[in-house]
C-alpha cells in the first residue's frame, strides 16, 4: 500500500496560558505567559515559581469526585485536553465503523509523581498494608493512553512513549506512521504531564536544570537571551487528533494542517546534557525533510525545543544552522527565510507535554498565518543568532513547519507540518 | 460498638465512593440485602478501595477474603464479619487485662 496522507483534524490543549485551544491561542500571539511564583513552592524548594494549570483536579474532572480521586493530575489534563480534541474533530466516537482502527498513542515524561509521593509517604508512616490500590493504576504512564482511550471507545493500537520532553512528539510521529502505513485511520496523540511536586521540583533543581529567578518568575523563561538561567517547569497537555486523508474527507472534516515528516534519533552521549556535536540532532531533522520529500529552504517555521538552558538553545541553534544553512538567515513577512520560536517562554516547560502543545502552536500558525513570538527576548546572545521572533507575533504565510523537541537521555524528534491547501 | 453503629459507619463508607447506592439517609432502602459485586459495584478497584477504607474505620485486615466475595457477598454479611472480628478482638483484649492483672 502506498502512504497516505494524514491530517489534523483536532486540537486540545491546558496550559497556565490557556485552559482551551482558543484562549490558549490568543494568549501565544498575545505573548502572554502563564508563569507565576507558587505558594507551595516558597520556603522549601530552591525554585519558587512554574507554570501551573489554574485548575484544581476537580475542577479538570469536570466535578466528577471519583475521576478526580482516582486519575493522577497528568492524566486528568490528558483527558481534558483530548476532550477538546475530541469535540473539535467532530468525529462520533460513540459509534464508531471500526474502532479497531482507531489508535491512542499518549505519554508523558514521568508519570503520575505526585501520585509516587502521596503513596510512599503512606509506606513510610502507616506500612505496606495501608498504600492505596490506585497506586499502581494512577502513576503509570501509560495510564494516559490507556484512560483516554476507555473515555473514546478507541480499540486500536494503544500504547504511550516515554523519551523525557520530545515524549509528545514521538507519539504524535508514531500515530502518523499508523495512520499512513494503513494500521489504522485516526489516532489520538500527544501528551500530558503534571510535574510540578516536591520531587519534580527538586530534583530538576538538583541537576540545576530549573530557573532560580524566584524576584521575576514572569521573566524567568527567556530562550534564545543571553541571561536566561535554565527552564521553568510547568504542566499541561497536547492532544492532537490525526486522521487519513481520505477518512477526513470523506466525513468532510475542517483540516487545520497536514503532518508530512518526522525524524528521530538518539544522541547515545549522556544523560541529561546535550551531545555538542549536534550530530544527532541534526540528523533528527535532516531526517524529517528527507521524510517529507521537501528541501530546507521550503520550512519557513521551527518551533524550537528552546527550553531556555545555556547548553540547550545554543545547541539547538547550531544543529539549526548547519540543516537550514543560508536559508536560517533572518525570516521576512513575505515567509522566505526561516523564522525560530520558543514556546516554552510563555507555557514554561512542560516536559513530556511539550510536543503536543508545540504541535498545535505550528499547526495554528500555518493554518492563521502567524508565527509566535519568542517572549522575554531583550538582550542577544552571540551563540544564538537566529531570527526567534522576538517578543512579538509576526504575520507570515509559511508552507511548512517543524517542530523540534529533545529529551533528557538524547531522544530528539522533529515533526514537519503542512498548510493544508487541498 | 454494637452492630447498627457497625451498620451505620459501612453504609457512610461505601456512599462514600460507591455512588449508585442511595444516601445513608434513605430509611427505606434495604442495604444490608444488596449484593456487592456485581449489583452495588463490578470495579475490583472500587472493591479494593472501599476494602481498605473499611480496614482503616474499624481496625481490621480481611487478610484473604475481601468483601463482594464468597461469605461475604451483601453488606449485611459484611457488617457480620466486621461485628464478629470487632467482638473477637474485644474478648482478645479483655482476656489480655485480666492475665496482666492476675499477674
Amino acid at each position: 500500500m502506498a502512504d497516505r496522507r494524514v491530517v489534523v483534524t483536532g486540537l486540545g490543549v491546558v496550559a497556565c496560558n490557556g485552559l482551551d485551544v482558543a484562549s490558549f491561542w490568543d494568549a501565544i500571539k498575545a505573548g502572554r505567559h502563564g508563569i507565576a511564583t507558587l505558594p507551595a513552592l516558597v520556603g522549601k524548594y530552591t525554585t519558587t515559581f512554574g507554570g501551573a494549570v489554574a485548575l484544581d483536579n476537580l475542577a479538570l474532572a469536570g466535578g466528577d469526585t471519583k475521576i478526580a480521586r482516582r486519575k493522577d493530575r497528568f492524566v486528568l489534563l490528558g483527558l481534558k485536553a483530548a476532550a477538546e480534541a475530541m469535540a473539535d474533530c467532530g468525529l462520533d466516537y460513540k459509534n464508531w465503523k471500526n474502532p479497531f482502527r482507531v489508535a491512542t498513542i499518549v505519554g508523558s515524561g514521568i508519570g503520575g509523581l505526585a501520585t509516587i509521593e502521596e503513596e510512599h509517604t503512606t509506606l513510610m508512616q502507616r506500612g505496606a498494608t495501608r498504600v492505596s490500590p490506585m497506586l499502581v493504576p494512577k502513576m503509570i504512564v501509560d495510564s494516559s493512553a490507556g484512560d483516554i482511550s476507555i473515555a473514546y471507545g478507541a480499540k486500536g493500537p494503544n500504547y504511550s512513549i516515554t523519551t523525557a520532553c520530545a515524549t509528545g512528539s514521538h507519539c504524535i510521529g508514531a500515530a502518523f506512521n499508523h495512520i499512513r502505513s494503513g494500521l489504522c485511520d485516526v489516532a489520538i496523540s500527544g501528551g500530558c504531564e503534571a510535574p510540578i511536586t516536591g520531587l519534580g521540583v527538586s530534583g530538576f533543581n538538583s541537576i540545576k536544570a530549573l530557573s532560580t529567578r524566584n524576584d521575576d518568575p514572569g521573566k524567568a523563561s527567556r530562550p534564545f537571551d543571553r541571561d536566561r538561567d535554565g527552564f521553568v517547569i510547568a504542566e499541561g497537555a497536547g492532544i492532537l487528533i490525526l486522521e487519513s486523508l481520505e477518512h477526513a474527507t470523506a466525513r468532510g472534516a475542517r483540516i487545520h494542517a497536514e503532518i508530512v515528516g518526522y525524524g528521530l534519533t538518539g544522541d547515545a552521549y549522556h544523560e541529561t546534557a546535550p551531545d555538542p556535536s549536534g550530530a544527532a540532532g541534526a540528523a533528527c531533522m535532516q531526517m524529517a525533510l528527507d521524510d517529507a520529500r521537501i528541501r530546507p529552504d521550503q520550512v519557513g517555521y521551527v518551533n524550537a525545543h528552546g527550553t531556555s538552558t545555556k547548553f540547550n538553545d545554543a545547541g539547538e541553534t547550531a544543529i539549526i544552522k548547519r540543516v537550514f544553512g543560508d536559508h536560517a538567515k533572518a525570516a521576512t513577512a513575505a515567509g522566505k527565510g526561516l523564522a525560530v520560536s520558543s514556546t516554552k517562554s510563555m507555557t514554561g516547560h512542560t516536559l513530556g507535554a511539550a510536543g503536543g502543545i508545540e504541535a498545535i502552536v505550528s499547526i495554528l500558525g500555518l493554518r492563521d498565518g502567524v508565527l509566535a513570538p519568542t517572549i522575554n527576548y531583550d538582550n542577544p546572545d552571540p551563540d544564538c543568532d537566529l531570527d526567534y521572533v522576538p517578543n512579538a507575533a509576526r504575520a507570515a504565510k509559511v508552507e511548512y513547519a517543524l517542530s523540534n523537541n529533545l529529551g533528557f537521555g538524547g531522544h530528539n524528534a522533529s515533526l514537519i507540518f503542512k498548510r493544508f491547501a487541498g | 460498638m454494637d452492630r447498627k453503629r457497625i451498620r451505620d459507619e459501612v453504609i457512610e463508607i461505601l456512599c462514600a465512593k460507591l455512588h449508585n447506592l442511595p444516601q445513608p439517609s434513605d430509611d427505606d432502602y434495604d442495604y444490608e440485602g444488596q449484593v456487592l459485586v456485581p449489583d452495588i459495584t463490578k470495579d475490583p478497584l472500587d472493591v479494593a478501595e472501599v476494602s481498605m477504607d473499611l480496614e482503616d474505620a474499624f481496625g481490621v485486615n480481611f487478610e484473604e477474603v475481601l468483601p463482594g466475595d464468597a461469605g461475604m457477598e451483601t453488606l449485611g454479611k459484611v457488617v457480620d464479619y466486621l461485628e464478629s472480628r470487632i467482638i473477637g478482638q474485644q474478648k482478645r483484649t479483655a482476656a489480655t487485662k485480666k492475665e496482666l492483672a492476675e499477674d
